[in-house]
């Protein structure tokens, strides 16, 4: 019986390990900032009928979100990008990132 | 260089809102929305007005296209819509009955603050401007005692309302929102879509042969699968049933397995097997687009036919045949995705399994295969709400440590070699929630306590296993608000109920339905409302004025932020009517507002099935690798088995004298909302539970007998039904009935609920339950 016990013990830690883990491939801004951030400063020219390529998250893959973000000093809008906050950045990248293409935030039921 | 033309918050939404400001006052909107009330004579009817006005029904999930036949104001009768798209002419039992919902004495008339204790059934009726002052004053107190936003939780399923409903959550800035996903198809969803990126339908119209596995498509309706593989099947194709209980698709079957509970996965594995083994893959398919075919190949090895035999008790030669029969008809070939999989607690992998049976057959987007779905984007507005400095993460986030009650080691498969709980992880839809461990949080006050309660539409009293906890959980709260159309279960235990208007009285938003053939649904009212009710538009719109007057509940944000969200969101949208939202949903397409008005939808030409479009070199599936995944990288990523191994308990032996339990619905009720409805009510008075003979000889039982059936949880009292078509391991009825709502006077406390016996157990990766986790016994009452 304790022997039993304690392999439900051990699974049930092991289970809380993993979970955590799982969350752990996220980035860990504030996305619910960072979509406060991108509606208010990016979606104004990133939207259908703009001067700017229409974009929300599911517009690029995670490794594609890195990039832009590590080299965004070559895009046109830089000048926007430098009235934004490091943390600022960080927090919409981490809504973007957690939400991309190939992110596992599943599809819902409408 | 590039002008950047930049559209200012206000001049965007002017693309929407702003754009059917103007034309508002213009009289071809209203001469619009009217004109669509055709006027017939057809003499050979009584006489009097006659209308005929298209709308769509919401007497389930289906949105199936309506005619209402209008006599002198008053709602006649329901008819289908022979040109909608996706019910294709049919309207079931709950559509037709749908006519008399509207002048249902049991509706909620006005709105009701409780005088009494809680679930004593005391009311008194208030007026709408009462009743939202009242709910704002709540909202500020709740906001001021726990510094947290998230301490209020708003629960709700899906409906072309629901939308409005997050305008509400949104605006208080509340992350903790929890839907009926997981009580349904999250692992559904998860599972087909850790292999193709996305959940996909089934080109049931053009399969050669189709397998469903514990899919009841002729009583669990779902159109248009429902009306396609029985009234359009082709010509010749084989339907393949496998399932514990001889359903009514069943019926409808070339073959029927009555497949040992709990070991789908080892069929559909023993198949790939087969499949693999004897070469009959498609090789090409599975070289071009999917990613670790190779060590599927040598995983599968060991699932031979004779082994599935054992576990599923289904003769190795049926299995055989089944995956060669398969094969050959590949692609035309379906393994069912179906809809509900709150089965059991490794649900994801078994649905994972399904996927990687399609792929390596190549039945994927392809004609009569699994195809992924295509939508029409709408217009809607896109509006900010404020960013809230006091709100937290979602509880069922926050408190996984939570988890050891709803995961009991019953359903935890051995730690070294195959399942849970290496697979123990949740991939949680953030609106969606998980309902288990969002209860669990909130009985455990843990990470933080949850006090305020809102439900629009959802009955989790009656929809939620294990009603003892529910109640516990009801009972923590400092205030209940339920919006419904009629008194629920969850209702009665509420301090304020608001009567929502019926779908047949008021406007709903123009709203998207995904699938093989996409379309863009609406409804408009068919009648007059009857009694002082609100639509979820008029509903939020009038919680959240009445909260613009309390200066406490918007001390947490940016003063421009309030002074945004008051022009744009309120201004712009709430205080409008709502056919101007409507109308800004569809401008992008010509002549839609028309086609709404007169068809209830419309589709565009572009959105025809076509099918292929990912099969193409270098197209990028939503994986890890862009590839179709039969070796999940994020899987392995997060420490989970990335094929599909089979999954079972350790040791695991049914009790002698203990059944497990099933539930499922018929075709004439749609989960806990329809039972009451009068129409509906004549077919079933209650339910029954299905007895193999056998075991009823045993327990000296014959049909008609009262029985209890007992859980660790609870038991209910319940007529038997014996019955061969049901394994004698097993015990089924059907969902929705053992009302505890004095108010649902037709059916309180007929029958047995299925919440108050089911236990609470957790699929950890979907965050789904597992409605097929619990043992009962069976004694005559």
């Amino acid at each position: 019986m304790g022997k039993k016990l304690l392999m439900v013990v051990v699974a049930v830690c092991f289970l809380f390990v993993m979970i955590g883990s799982g969350f752990a491939a996220e980035k860990k801004g504030n996305q619910r900032k960072g979509k406060y951030l991108f509606r208010k400063n990016c979606r104004s020219c990133h939207i259908d009928g703009a001067s700017a390529k229409a974009l929300s998250p599911n517009s690029k893959t995670q490794a594609q979100w890195d990039r832009s973000f590590k080299k965004y000093e070559r895009l046109q809008c830089v000048d926007e990008w430098k009235k934004l906050s490091k943390k600022d950045r960080a927090d919409i990248l981490s809504y973007l990132y957690n939400h991309a293409f190939d992110s596992p935030t599943p599809a819902t039921c409408g | 260089m590039k002008e950047n033309k930049k559209i200012s918050r206000r001049k965007f939404l002017g693309l929407s809102a702003g754009a059917v400001a103007g034309l508002a006052f213009s009289p071809s909107i209203p001469t619009l929305f009217a004109a669509s009330k055709k006027t017939y004579d057809y003499s050979i009817l009584p006489a009097g007005k006659r209308e005929y006005i298209a709308s769509n029904c919401a007497m389930c999930v289906n949105k199936c296209g309506i005619i209402a036949e209008v006599v002198n104001g008053r709602l006649h009768k329901l008819n289908p819509n022979p040109e909608h798209i996706k019910s294709r002419g049919m309207l079931c039992a709950k559509g037709n009955a749908g006519a008399a919902l509207p002048y249902s004495p049991d509706r909620l008339k006005t709105p009701l603050l409780r005088t009494g204790e809680r679930g004593e059934g005391k009311w008194k009726e208030i007026s709408w401007d009462e009743a939202f002052k009242y709910i704002a004053k709540n909202l500020a107190d709740l906001k001021q005692k726990y510094e947290n936003r998230s301490t209020v939780a708003f629960a709700s399923t899906e409906g072309f309302q629901e939308e409005f409903y997050y305008y509400l959550v949104n605006s208080f800035g509340s992350l903790n929102t929890v839907r009926h996903t997981t009580l349904c198809l999250a692992s559904n969803i998860q599972g087909w879509s850790s292999v193709f990126g996305v959940f996909p339908d089934a080109d049931l119209l053009n399969a050669e042969y189709v397998i469903m596995l514990g899919a009841d498509r002729a009583q669990s309706l779902i159109t248009p699968d429902s009306v396609n593989f029985q009234r359009y099947k082709p010509e010749g194709q084989k339907l393949i049933v496998i399932d514990p209980r001889f359903t009514v698709t069943a019926s409808k079957a070339d073959r029927w397995y009555p497949i040992k509970p709990r070991t789908d996965q080892g069929f559909v594995l023993a198949m790939i097997n087969v499949i693999i083994k004897e070469g009959l893959y498609n090789r090409q398919f599975v070289e071009s687009y999917t990613h670790g075919f190779k060590d599927l190949e040598k995983m599968v090895q060991d699932y031979t036919p004779q082994w599935a035999e054992k576990k599923c008790e289904i003769p190795a030669a049926e299995i055989v045949k089944t995956a060669r029969e398969f094969a050959a008809h590949a692609p035309r070939s379906v393994i069912y995705p179906g809809r509900r999989s709150s089965f059991y607690s490794h649900e994801v992998y078994v649905r994972r399994t399904f996927a990687i049976l399609a792929a390596i057959c190549g039945c994927w987007d392809t004609k009569g295969g699994v195809v992924p779905r295509s939508s029409i984007k709408l217009n809607t507005p896109e509006v900010s709400f404020p960013f809230f400095m006091q709100t937290r993460d979602r509880v069922d986030k926050e408190s996984t440590d939570l988890l050891k009650d709803v995961v009991p080691s019953s359903v935890m498969c051995p730690m070294i070699g195959t399942g849970l709980p290496e697979d123990s992880c949740s991939f949680l839809s953030e609106r969606d929630g998980s309902w288990l461990t969002f209860r669990e949080a909130v009985l455990n006050d843990t990470p933080y306590p949850v006090k305020g309660f809102f439900c629009f539409k959802q009955n989790p009293m009656q929809s939620v296993p294990n009603t003892t906890k529910t109640i516990a959980m009801l009972k923590k709260m400092d205030f209940i608000c339920v919006i419904d159309m009629q008194m629920s279960d969850t209702a009665w235990y509420a301090d304020i109920v608001l009567p929502h208007t019926s779908y047949l009285e008021g406007w709903d938003p123009a709203t998207g339905i995904s699938g093989i053939n996409p379309l863009v649904e609406f409804r408009q009212p068919v009648i007059k409302p009857l009694f002082d009710t609100k639509t979820m538009f008029e509903i939020s719109g009038g919680i959240i004025r009445e909260m613009l007057n309390i200066p406490s509940l918007w001390d947490d944000i940016e003063p421009d932020d309030l002074k945004n969200f008051k022009e744009d969101v309120v201004e712009g949208i709430l205080n409008r009517p709502i056919q101007e939202y409507i109308k800004t949903q569809v401008s992008n397409y010509p002549g839609a507002l028309e086609k709404l008005m007169n068809n209830g939808f419309f589709t565009v030409e572009s959105k025809k099935p076509t099918y292929g479009a990912t099969r193409t070199p270098g197209f990028r599936f939503k994986t890890k690798t862009g590839k179709i995944e039969i070796l999940n990288e994020r899987y392995k990523e997060f420490g989970l088995f990335p094929l599909p191994k089979y999954c079972e308990p350790k040791n695991f032996v049914q009790k002698s004298g203990t059944y497990r339990f099933l539930v499922g619905r018929t075709a004439w009720n749609t989960q806990t909302t329809t039972q009451n409805i009068p129409y509906l009510w004549e077919i079933e008075k209650e339910n029954a539970v299905w007895i193999n003979p056998g075991e009823a000889g045993k327990l000296g039982i014959v049909s008609g007998d009262y029985v209890w059936i007992k859980s660790r949880v609870g038991k209910q009292r319940i007529k038997a039904l014996v019955t061969e078509k049901i394994r004698p391991d097993c015990v089924f009825y059907s969902n929705g009935w053992g009302r505890r709502s004095p108010w649902l006077s037709r059916v309180y406390k007929s029958g047995a609920s299925e919440a108050e016996i089911i236990e609470d157990v957790l699929d950890s990766i979907s965050g789904g339950t597992c409605l097929h986790e619990t043992f009962v016994s069976i004694t005559k009452a």
